[in-house]
């Protein structure tokens, strides 16, 4: 009978993306570039946020941005009209981006020239949380017609983020969204996650949103000073 | 949960093994899937199935061991066990809402078993 041997690994299933990861924001964090990973369902307005997050930053901050779908350039071109410079990348159907897959995208974009790279992940409330690409921080829009049992349905997407972002909110008289209990729901399962509450399209709730992003940059570059 | 990258990965990482060890046949493949990792083994193991055809791994079992979840209390340093549906981050000790999650969400390959 054939010898059975057992090897030991102990290893997350995953610890290969993981080292991946963690290297890349290792070199990103000594290039002082912050990279926010911004993850949410189709259609909740991410590319407005950005859009308008983009300009409030203004000539401040060297931006440049990721755009990931399965298909089309719809995003990309909105982006590169503003004069940014943009990388589209097509996951070819996979569902999500790992940090191959954004170590691939960055190369394309010059990034040690900029100060911030924003990751436009897929449209996809389950997948791009399970895949730490190496940002530096990560955040997810929920927008109002959504609704707001989602962290109830999608508790792995909520519990990974740095920061909710309510979107659409001057759609809240339309819809029975209640921000308080959204709020308490993200609280049980991350109560270091910041919420904010606003809308890209006229630009309400804005100052605070870029007030904790302009603080995180500082922050970034800071480590990096050490 | 979305399994099909992580059970590509376990195919991947055990092949990976396997070949630098002169294995013939990978038998069994032994995993850890905590409570809150959203694993559920009989999906995971019928995707392995269909992606293992035609590799030495195709036969292998999966064996999946479960993990607690655990925090842990910033507020009086202690662990305590926390019920998963739905999962309540408190200390079982103090109370505390305080708390962050030690176990619970892992998913690893333990080891693997080849002929």
């Amino acid at each position: 009978m054939e010898e059975l041997r057992v090897i030991e690994i102990k290893k997350e299933v995953l610890y290969r993306n993981n080292a991946e990861a963690e290297a890349l924001r290792a070199e990103m964090r000594a290039r002082h570039t912050f990279l926010l990973n911004i993850m949410s369902s189709p259609g909740s307005g991410k590319t407005t946020a950005l859009i308008r997050t983009i300009a409030e930053l203004g000539g401040e901050y060297r931006a440049g941005v990721l755009e990931a779908d399965i298909e089309s350039e719809v995003d990309a071109r909105k982006i590169a009209a503003l004069g940014v410079k943009t990388v589209q990348l097509h996951t070819g159907g996979m569902c999500h981006l790992d940090a191959a897959m954004t170590k691939e995208g960055l190369s394309g974009l010059n990034w040690p020239d900029l100060d911030i790279v924003f990751l436009e992940n897929i449209g996809n409330l389950v997948c791009p949380a399970e895949f730490d690409t190496g940002a530096a921080k990560s955040v997810m829009l929920l927008s109002v017609p959504e609704g707001d049992d989602k962290p109830l349905k999608y508790p792995l997407m909520f519990s990974e983020v740095d920061a909710v972002l309510i979107s659409k909110i001057d759609c809240l008289s339309m819809f029975d969204f209640d921000a308080g209990a959204l709020r308490e729901r993200v609280k049980k399962l991350n109560p270091a996650a910041a919420v904010f509450e606003l809308s890209a399209k006229t630009g309400e709730g804005f100052e605070a949103w870029m007030r904790w992003l302009r603080a995180e940059l500082r922050r970034w570059n800071g480590e990096a000073a050490r | 949960m979305h399994e099909l990258p992580l059970i590509e990965e376990i195919l991947s990482v055990s092949l990976d093994c396997a070949g630098r060890h002169g294995a013939r046949e990978i038998k069994r493949i032994n995993l850890l899937a905590g409570n809150l990792s959203g694993i559920i083994p009989k999906w995971a193991s019928l995707f392995f199935r269909m992606i293992a055809r035609d590799t030495i791994a195709a036969e292998a079992e999966l064996v999946f061991q479960t993990g607690t979840a655990a925090v842990l209390c910033r507020r009086c340093s202690q662990s305590s066990e926390i019920s998963v549906n739905p999962p309540v981050f408190a200390c079982a000790h103090c109370g505390s809402k305080d708390v962050y999650l030690e176990t619970g969400r892992e998913f690893q390959i333990q080891s693997i078993e080849f002929t």
